[in-house]
């Protein structure tokens, strides 16, 4: 099936949120997505072809390719269009059960909120943000250790210790590091362990990052500099860490398939 | 006791002063990111002409960065968009230069929590509470306090003139500006001073006007007792609304029925 992209006016995004506090029963609004009274299109003919994704990383890359023609400045906040792409896939971000109900997360997993604290749990927007500022890097951002049926659904433990602070999740150095610390080298998915509360866990980088702010810049530091520094309780990740290679400004994952 | 918190500055890190600073948010447009417009002076810091210099703005945990060139050459944009920051709340920034060559990455110096003139502020007059506009919706006011660099008063954008209307009514004056203050005092009376490395800090300016400036006396870190620092903060207030007058003029402006 071949569509063109379009994004939802206020009034439907209105409808679609209706929907939610109906309880998202029965067949979505599908109408709304086409509906000139609901919906616009777009200057840019954007053709977009129905497929299931296998993982979020497939999303992200899908959209990173087909909205290129687009500002990604201009449409990185635009909920007419990020909420217009949940609903379009809302079957996959929100698939019915056995019984025919629909477990529904967060309204603003669905629709883009301006909120700053829930803008990046967007199950649409960050797949695509994500992987336009980190490419093949942000495969253990966006996979799951295993595979798990519907992982559009998923936000993630690791994006939600990471994603909330603006100056780390955007920063290229700092994914780079942070996969070649807690990535499978060779399947790019998060190393088990990675999400818990310990000592070196992702939420203790974050922390740890957040310290070393005061006095270190890793935007301007050579590839493993930012590693070197963090303290002993990183010990166990960086042993088993792949080495970094020089690219560009940035550590990437040199085994990570592509 | 108060939990004093020193920040330690352990790798020799120079600061740079408010005034090596111009940095200014431009009139708000309804629908449009905010835009600052930033001038930095690094002359006879003794940084090399090598470092990196960088600018980021943030609010809570928005954050932009803009890459500015080296101490040498500065490339600073004309104007800065600050399209990916939370639009609804007080902009603060963070410069930083950056060494980049004998210890990468490695802030040689920096300003932290710099927050942007506004309209009508000038360089070494600075309000405590600055009154900043963004788009809040359908809300009217919102007072917004960081712990690290002091309150500020938002108006919605969308309501033309706002201020000078709050000024021009003092029923509404009456309503808005006391409560507003109320807040401010609160969390300075239930949130303990943190010491700046120079030892002052914007509650210091807030309790030395409570003190010079509405004669009231106690310092509300002083005060042990939960209800002598609401005491403390009521007596502020009413002051506040003396030195104002609000109701005086509100009668005068609408002569009717007082409701006493």
């Amino acid at each position: 099936m071949t569509d063109y992209l379009r994004r939802l006016n206020d009034m439907g995004i209105a409808k679609f949120a209706e929907y939610f506090r109906e309880g998202a029963h029965g067949v979505q609004p599908l109408h709304l997505l086409i509906h000139p009274d609901t919906s616009e299109p777009l200057a840019v003919s954007i053709k977009l072809v129905h497929r299931d994704y296998p993982n979020r990383y497939e999303l992200g890359r899908d959209l990173a390719m087909r909205l290129g023609l687009l500002d990604p400045a201009v449409i990185s906040n635009d909920r007419g269009l990020w909420t217009w792409l949940a609903l379009y896939l809302f079957d996959q971000l929100c698939p019915s059960e056995a019984d025919g109900k629909r477990k529904i997360d967060k309204q603003y997993r669905y629709i883009l909120s301006s909120d700053y604290r829930h803008y990046y749990r967007h199950l649409v927007r960050t797949p695509w943000q994500l992987f336009r500022d980190h490419g093949p890097t942000s495969r253990f951002l966006l996979l799951a250790t295993n595979d798990v049926p519907s992982p559009l659904r998923r936000h993630g433990d690791i994006l939600e210790q990471l994603g909330g602070t603006q100056s780390i999740i955007r920063s290229r150095p700092i994914i780079a590091e942070a996969s070649r610390l807690y990535s499978d080298p060779l399947s790019g998915r998060p190393r088990k362990g990675v999400a818990g509360k310990g000592g070196g866990s992702i939420r203790r980088f974050a922390r740890v990052l957040r310290q070393l702010d005061l006095t270190f810049d890793p935007e301007l530091m050579p590839p493993g500099s930012l590693s070197a520094i963090l303290p002993v309780e990183f010990d166990g990740w960086k042993k088993s860490a792949v080495k970094p290679t020089l690219s560009s400004s940035t550590a990437t994952v040199s085994t990570a398939p592509q | 006791m108060s939990s004093a918190k020193r920040r330690i500055n352990s790798t020799g890190r120079k600061k740079i002063s408010q005034d090596k600073i111009a940095l200014r948010i431009l009139s708000v447009v309804s629908g449009e990111p905010l835009r600052a417009k930033i001038g930095i002076d690094l002359e006879s810091m003794g940084l090399p002409a090598s470092a990196a210099v960088s600018v980021e703005a943030y609010h809570r945990s928005t954050a932009m960065r803009f890459d500015c060139g080296t101490v040498g050459t500065k490339k600073i944009p004309e104007i800065l968009s600050l399209n990916e920051l939370d639009q609804a709340g007080g902009v603060l920034f963070r410069i930083k230069i950056v060494d980049q060559e004998d210890h990468p990455g490695k802030i040689l110096a920096s300003a932290d929590r710099v927050r942007p003139l506004i309209d009508g502020e000038h360089v070494g007059r600075k309000s405590i509470f600055p009154v900043e506009y963004r788009d809040l919706g359908q809300e009217v006011w919102r007072v917004e306090i960081e712990d690290d660099a002091g309150p500020c008063l938002l108006l919605n954008s969308k309501i033309p003139a706002l201020m000078h209307r709050i000024h021009e009514n003092p029923l509404v004056a009456g309503a808005l500006l006391p409560a507003a203050f109320r807040l401010v005092l609160s969390y300075i009376a239930h949130n303990p001073s943190e010491d700046d490395e120079d030892g002052a800090g914007w509650k210091a300016d807030w309790k030395r006007f409570c003190g010079e400036g509405l004669g009231v006396e106690d310092d509300p870190e002083d005060l042990e007792d939960e209800d002598d620092r609401d005491l403390w903060i009521d007596e502020a207030v009413r002051r506040y609304c003396e030195t104002k007058s609000f109701v005086e003029k509100a009668r005068q402006m609408t002569p009717g029925v007082a409701h006493d």
